[in-house]
């Protein structure tokens, strides 16, 4: 049983779609050196970006876990925020994409 | 002769070094002065109080010709001669009791003649001077301007110890002070915390409570708990309030903020309480007080509440009236007045009631409620911000509290309240209003947003049917429920049909009755509004109503579609490539900034039909780079280019925010395309209007 997650996806996005993952997988890695420096309002701002945008194209977890990411980081609750990158990791590890004419 | 020179050469010297009031100068006034009298050695001793009435004589200065000499070889002069010298008495060396504590060469005890003399400034004794020489009456004499400055100098540096002294004493007073004063906020900010915190479970706890299902007796309990934790969470937090003012904490905020909305806000809350009693508030505020101002309007909104609260809670019946206007003596000082029908102030009582815990009558406290802090604070808040606050009653007849207060002027500019503009030209509208006030406020409102025409008619079914029926059609209806169940009814039905051909954008004001929202069902209401009429409210409303019809008009396609510009203002790479990708089938060009700072410069030097604009950019958001263009359309005479918000937020609050920058329209994130495509060609319509004509 794989727990691959799939998402339908305009098919005019699927020139954009591996990038936007592969940023995602960026910005996991920039929240991590974030944190240990207590660097919240980089994390706040990722979040931010990660809740609208996500969603438009197609990416609706990417959305959620987004605005719990930005809520959390203007508490500066560190715990949660690594909950939110693991399955923000999980998330774009297992989606499978697929494009359809919407 | 040469003796008298040399003396007075020296004893010129020995008066300069005092002046010069450095390090050595005591030790070269001694070594001058011993010079002038031709003595081996002389000592200079300070006089300090170590009781009421007691002094000891503490060496601060020893000369004994070229040979150095420590201040400790000074013989220690003993109480009873202190006490003569200190009564002016000048002394010969043997009379003088003292010890000697070290051989040093100098044996001043035992020596022959030596003198003693005393220094002081006028009565005050501040030392003394024992030299090794006999002087006469006569060199004594000559003597006696040196030793008055001597007694000067030493006069002037005791004062200067006192005042440094002093000043150090004052700086640690200081400091104290306001630690004090520091922990007096700090207590003040945890209590309030603190006592909110219990408060807040407590009153949540009886919401929830109520939520449950409760037998009658269980519900009433439960509300009266709610009542009374309401009670009390309000006297604590005007506990809370005072204490601070009184304590100085209070700080007043300085924010723009929108006269009338702050008024008409209130004035909304407070019609709840008002109509539950049937009594009618109205308000008016004066044509020439500006638009906004610089203040704190949540302490301002705090005296309002209190003032209005007050009059609905004594007012048995009538009516409440709230007026703003400009105040003559403040610079940007407004007056504000609450007038009510009520059970009035006695005059005994009116200076009274404005102190804490006050209440002008005790029974009436029973009947209607006290007022607790509520005007004591009010008070102090009018008197934070310069003004006055005062009552003119009669018994019986009601009162009237006015208050002025001062406020800076704001530099948000005509700019930003025009901006928030509905669109309407093109439009028609119609207002079915009895009152002409009414009708008039509203014209002046559609007219002011560009309405192609605007007509008014009472309430009169026949007319309104006939209006109807012909071939122009109404874009907008304002209709008032004021008006009996059978006119509703014929009216309602005519409309009805009217907005199902035209689709017509309807507000509904006062509508009261259950058999009201009834009829009204059958309509495609925009809005439900109550009177009097509120600029902010009516355009929140049509806003609200023409983004509804944008997005459901069908798409045109895009060969049919004119080129446009269109700025896009994002920073999220991930969003303008989004936005690029919905308009990859466009003919559109797409220029992107990245900063509030950057679109506003792109668009000062390009020629744009449509700004896109997110309204979470660093460096400068959406709301003010907004704002910068409509101020810069409005200087250099450009008509206004349509701008779209594109925000993360789904808030009310927000959606008003962006409308009041400047914005046309609204996008909440994530955009779908079909709704970002469909509010640009809606706007590209007004777009080619305006390249059409410059």
């Amino acid at each position: 049983m794989s727990d691959k997650i799939t998402v339908v996806i305009d098919k005019e996005l699927r020139d954009l779609v591996p990038d936007f993952l592969q940023r995602r997988i960026d910005d996991v890695e920039t929240i991590k050196s974030a944190l240990t420096i207590g660097d919240f309002r980089t994390i706040e701002t990722l979040g931010h970006n990660m809740k609208g945008s996500g969603a438009g194209y197609g990416f609706r977890e990417i959305s959620r876990i987004g605005a719990e990411i930005e809520a959390e980081a203007i508490a500066r609750r560190t715990e949660t925020i690594m909950a939110c990158l693991q399955a923000l990791e999980h998330f774009v590890k297992h989606v499978h994409v697929e494009y359809e004419s919407l | 002769m040469q003796e008298t020179a040399h003396f007075f050469e020296k004893i010129i010297a020995a008066q300069q070094a005092l002046l010069r009031d450095d390090e050595h100068s005591l030790r070269d006034t001694l070594a001058a002065f011993g010079d002038a009298v031709r003595a081996d050695w002389a000592f200079l001793y300070k006089a300090e109080p170590i009781a009421r009435d007691t002094q000891v004589l503490n060496p601060v200065a020893a000369w004994h010709g070229q040979t150095p000499v420590s201040v400790s070889a000074v013989p220690d002069i003993q109480p009873e001669s202190v006490a003569r010298l200190r009564k002016g008495e000048t002394l010969r060396g043997l009379e003088v009791n003292a010890v000697a504590y070290t051989a040093d060469g100098i044996d001043a005890v035992n020596q022959g003649e030596t003198l003693v003399m005393p220094v002081r400034y006028k009565e005050e004794f501040l030392g003394a001077l024992w030299v090794s020489c006999a002087l006469t009456a006569n060199d004594i004499e000559r003597l006696k301007p040196f030793l008055d400055a001597l007694g000067l100098y030493k006069k002037r540096k005791r004062v200067e110890r006192l005042l440094w002294e002093h000043q150090t004493e004052l700086v640690t007073l200081r400091e104290a002070a306001l630690s004090a004063s520091k922990a007096k906020s700090e207590f003040l900010a945890s209590m309030s915390h603190e006592i909110r915190t219990p408060m807040n479970a407590i009153l949540g706890a009886t919401d929830l409570l109520m939520e449950t299902s409760l037998s009658g007796e269980q519900r009433h309990y439960v509300s009266l708990l709610r009542n009374a934790g309401s009670a009390l969470l309000a006297l604590i937090d005007d506990i809370l309030d005072f204490s601070k003012v009184e304590a100085g904490q209070l700080r007043l905020e300085k924010i723009d903020f929108d006269v009338r909305d702050l008024v008409e806000r209130i004035i909304d809350m407070m019609s709840i309480r008002a109509n539950e009693k049937k009594l009618t508030i109205h308000y008016s505020v004066a044509p020439d007080v500006p638009a906004f101002l610089v203040g704190d309007p949540n302490r301002l909104r705090q005296i309002l509440v209190n003032l209005i609260g007050n009059a609905i809670k004594f007012t048995p019946a009538g009516s409440i009236t709230v007026s703003v206007q400009k105040d003559a003596a403040l610079a940007h000082g407004l007056r504000f007045s609450v007038a009510d029908t009520g059970i009035g102030v006695p005059k005994e009582k009116q200076a009274e009631i404005f102190e804490q815990f006050a209440q002008a009558d005790s029974s009436n406290t029973r009947r209607f409620g006290g007022v607790g802090l509520g005007l004591a604070i009010s008070k102090r808040l009018v008197e934070l911000m310069n003004g006055k606050i005062w009552v003119e009653s009669e018994p019986q007849q009601g009162s009237t509290f006015s208050f002025t207060a001062q406020f800076e002027p704001s530099m948000a500019t005509d700019a930003v309240l025009s901006a928030q503009s509905v669109l309407l030209e093109g439009r028609t509208a119609l207002i079915i209003d009895n009152d002409e006030q009414q009708r008039e406020a509203l014209a002046q409102l559609f007219r002011e947003w560009s309405a192609a025409s605007i007509e008014m008619v009472s309430i009169d079914a026949g007319k309104i049917q006939q209006r109807l029926n012909e071939r122009e059609p109404v874009n907008i209806i304002a209709l008032n429920c004021r008006m009996s169940e059978e006119e509703s009814e014929k009216i309602v039905a005519a409309i009805q049909l009217h907005q199902q051909r035209n689709k017509t954008i309807i507000i509904v004001f006062n509508a009261r009755r259950q058999s009201d929202f009834k009829r009204l069902e059958q309509l495609a209401v925009a809005a439900y509004l109550v009177e009097p009429v509120r600029r902010n409210e009516v355009a929140k409303a049509l806003q609200r109503a023409l983004t509804e019809e944008r997005l459901q008009s069908a798409v045109v396609k895009p060969d049919e579609q004119k080129r446009l510009a269109i700025l896009l203002a994002e920073d999220s790479l991930d969003n303008q490539l989004l936005v690029k990708a919905y308009l990859k089938k466009m003919p559109h060009e797409l220029d992107i900034a990245e900063t509030g700072v950057s679109a506003v410069e792109k668009f000062k030097h390009g020629a744009y039909d449509i700004v896109l604009m997110d309204m979470q950019m660093p460096e400068m958001d959406g709301y003010m780079a907004t704002e910068t263009i409509r101020r810069f359309e409005k200087t250099s005479g450009k008509t206004p280019t349509p701008i779209i918000a594109l925000t993360a937020h789904a808030l009310r609050e927000e959606e008003q925010k962006a409308y009041d920058a400047g914005c046309n329209a609204y996008l909440t994130k994530p955009v779908k395309r079909e709704d970002l495509i469909a509010t640009i060609q809606h706007f590209s319509k007004s777009a080619r209007l305006k390249n059409h004509v410059g």
